[in-house]
């Protein structure tokens, strides 16, 4: 039976409790410090969860992050929000990133600071646990999903980008990072964001078929890429990283999947392929369910391979 | 002839009075709810005629709390596992389909019927749409997302049905406006077919009605205008001004909100029967009040691009619920008075 290493990342979908006093902050009956001070007590018991279900790596949940590339933004020079836009092909909605210039960290992300559209700084709430992963959202996704004002192109773009993150991480003791792309990586030069984010500390979590040029572009091998699990994603995914990862859990539905059911298949396609350890992840972040059954999701991750 | 020029409506939703939003979850269903959902009707709608709107829609659909719950709580075959957040913190129920869809309930009888009760006026019924209620659902139930939006567009089709007795025994052969609202249409570009074959299937068989459809936010209008040959409406109420500027001038280049006009225009002029614009020209997610300057340049730039005025309905973006009762009023005021003043140069 090959190994099997749990990975749950991304924004994880809030409690009733934390979604009620966002609202009073907003209305300006809640204090920023009062609801970061809750954004941590609720970050801590999501860590418990993710620990007693047996979850070998996890990002923050966070709960402080409006959308995905918001609080990045709102601590980058030259980024300036832009309008409400739908996030891809989901009934979900972030304000585009417009990039007006080339991109400089300003202020300390670590810190707590109160921003004007989005819930109080840190970025990332850290207990030192070595199973914490910096999430990040990846180049091709960034650029992507922002509105390039500048022109720039890809490459210098992600290059950019690439240097920020290197900066930001330094305010942070992360051992591993999560790189999300959300959109397939579709052959873009992934060596310019890589030469200052090191693909050997990075679980790229993608989807849709793995792009062999894009992966051979970061020029070293990933911790972990973890995509759609079919057998040509898991042989490229293994071929350019230690850990192949299976994107398994579906983030969009309801439908809890049978946790048997996925250990039978993963045996199966380790001994099929020779594969001895697999990350096992979801399909997206979890913000797209309701919370009781992304609690449940998690659980059944944890039971994968029991 | 110039009465029928520029026709101005709201989309559906307006902000609802405090009296009314702060109890709905706890009253609904309940006598008081009806008395203080008909209440807020009352003074929405005399709020919409105060401000000079053409067409009143259903009085800013006070009888409902959100396009996709109201639907979906009315409907047999779904389960409700908690909210699911739609962007920032505001957060709808998302249901999940476990059995068949059937239409449990009527959707929205009881408040056409109020409606027709209180005014004389243009109306126009919203309904949420069979493609957007199949996205924005948990699938756990029917083979495909095809199936599941035919599903919904079967019931949808039984309280069009509804509706039609209703309306015709308050205004006889008056002809019916029925907006689909499909905000997830071209969010699926591959399933453009299923979105055309839906929303058919909502109307099909039934006479005597004005099928339209609204959408926002879309990240690309083509996909719907590509559909135009084959989507049997007979006009589009889209967003425009949240992709607008706010500084003045007709031109595409001042306007760049409203330069995809021209590729609707383009599969426009190939049609036997043209289908008219609901032009959005507010942007319901900003408190900023357009002024009247700014709406009126918006008008002329997309008059400029669909060639033919009497192609154009005047409208927000989307429902206003999101806005103040004060604001939502401003900016419907600002859009009639636009309206009243390019009239007279037409």
């Amino acid at each position: 039976m090959a190994e099997i290493l749990k990975l749950t990342y991304g924004i994880f979908p809030k409690t009733e409790k934390l979604r009620v006093r966002i609202g009073r902050w907003q209305r300006k009956i809640l204090s920023a410090k009062e609801l970061e001070s809750l954004v941590q007590e609720e970050t801590a018991l999501f860590q418990q969860l993710a620990r007693e279900n047996g979850i070998s790596s996890f990002t923050d949940p966070l709960f402080n992050w409006f959308d995905i590339f918001r609080p990045i933004s709102l601590v980058t020079g030259g980024i300036e929000l832009g309008p409400l836009t739908r996030y891809g092909e989901t009934n979900t909605f972030y304000r585009l990133p417009e990039i007006r210039k080339p991109l400089t960290l300003e202020g300390n992300p670590a810190e707590y600071r109160e921003l004007s559209e989005n819930p109080p700084l840190p970025l990332y709430h850290v207990d030192q646990g070595e199973d914490q992963l910096a999430f990040l959202p990846g180049p091709v996704t960034f650029f992507h999903f922002c509105g390039n004002i500048a022109g720039n192109s890809f490459e210098s773009f992600s290059e950019n980008l690439g240097k920020l993150y290197s900066e930001l991480l330094s305010k942070f003791r992360f051992r591993k990072f999560l790189v999300f792309e959300s959109v397939p990586l579709a052959g873009g030069n992934l060596g310019p964001f890589y030469k200052s984010v090191d693909p050997e500390k990075t679980i790229l979590a993608t989807t849709g078929n793995l792009n062999i040029k894009s992966l051979e572009s970061a020029g070293k091998k990933f911790h972990s890429v973890a995509t759609d699990a079919d057998k040509e994603n898991i042989k490229a995914a293994a071929a350019f990283s230690s850990i192949p990862g299976l994107s398994l859990i579906d983030a969009h539905n309801t439908k809890l999947e049978d946790p048997k059911a996925l250990t039978a298949r993963i045996d199966g396609l380790g001994k099929e392929l020779g594969i001895h350890k697999f990350y096992v992840t979801h399909s997206d972040y979890l913000d797209f369910l309701p919370r009781q059954i992304a609690e449940k999701k998690l659980q059944l991750i944890g039971k994968v391979g029991e | 002839m110039a009465e029928q020029l520029f026709i101005t409506q709201e989309i559906g939703s307006f902000r609802k009075p405090d009296y009314l939003s702060k109890k709905f979850h706890t009253i609904e269903g309940q006598k008081e709810f009806y008395d203080l959902a008909r209440k807020a009707t009352v003074e929405t709608i005399d709020l919409f005629e105060k401000s000079g709107l053409d067409n009143l829609g259903v009085g800013g659909e006070m009888f409902r709390w959100e396009m996709y719950e109201h639907l979906a709580s009315n409907v047999g075959g779904l389960e409700f596992y908690g909210m699911v957040r739609s962007f920032d913190n505001r957060y709808y129920k998302k249901g999940s389909v476990v059995s068949q869809i059937t239409r449990k309930n009527p959707f929205h009888v009881d408040e056409l019927q109020y409606v027709l009760s209180q005014t004389k006026g243009k109306l126009k019924v919203p309904i949420t749409g069979p493609y957007t209620m199949m996205d924005w659902s948990f699938n756990e139930y029917y083979r495909d997302r095809r199936e599941l939006a035919n599903a919904y567009a079967d019931a949808i089709n039984q309280e069009i049905r509804e509706l039609k007795k209703v309306w015709e025994k308050a205004r006889g052969s008056e002809i019916l406006e029925i907006q689909i609202d499909e905000p997830a249409a071209t969010t699926h570009p591959d399933e453009m077919d299923i979105v055309t074959e839906s929303v058919n299937r909502s109307f099909e068989g039934i006479s005597g009605i004005e099928p339209t459809i609204h959408v926002c936010y879309s990240v690309d209008y083509r996909y719907l205008y590509n559909t135009l040959h084959d989507l049997k409406v007979k006009g589009l109420n889209l967003e425009y001004a949240n992709r607008d500027k706010y500084s003045l001038g007709t031109s595409i280049e001042q306007r760049p909100g409203y330069a995809d006009l021209k590729a609707f225009n383009e599969v426009n002029q190939t049609l036997g029967q043209k289908k008219f614009i609901g032009l959005g020209v507010t942007d319901v997610h900003v408190d900023f009040v357009e002024p009247v300057g700014l709406i009126k340049d918006r008008i002329e730039a997309a008059v400029k691009l669909v060639e033919d005025p009497k192609l154009l309905r005047i409208n927000p973006d989307c429902g206003l619920r999101t806005r103040s009762r004060q604001i939502g009023f401003d900016k419907l005021k600002n859009m009639v008075d636009a309206v009243r003043d390019l009239k007279k140069s037409y």
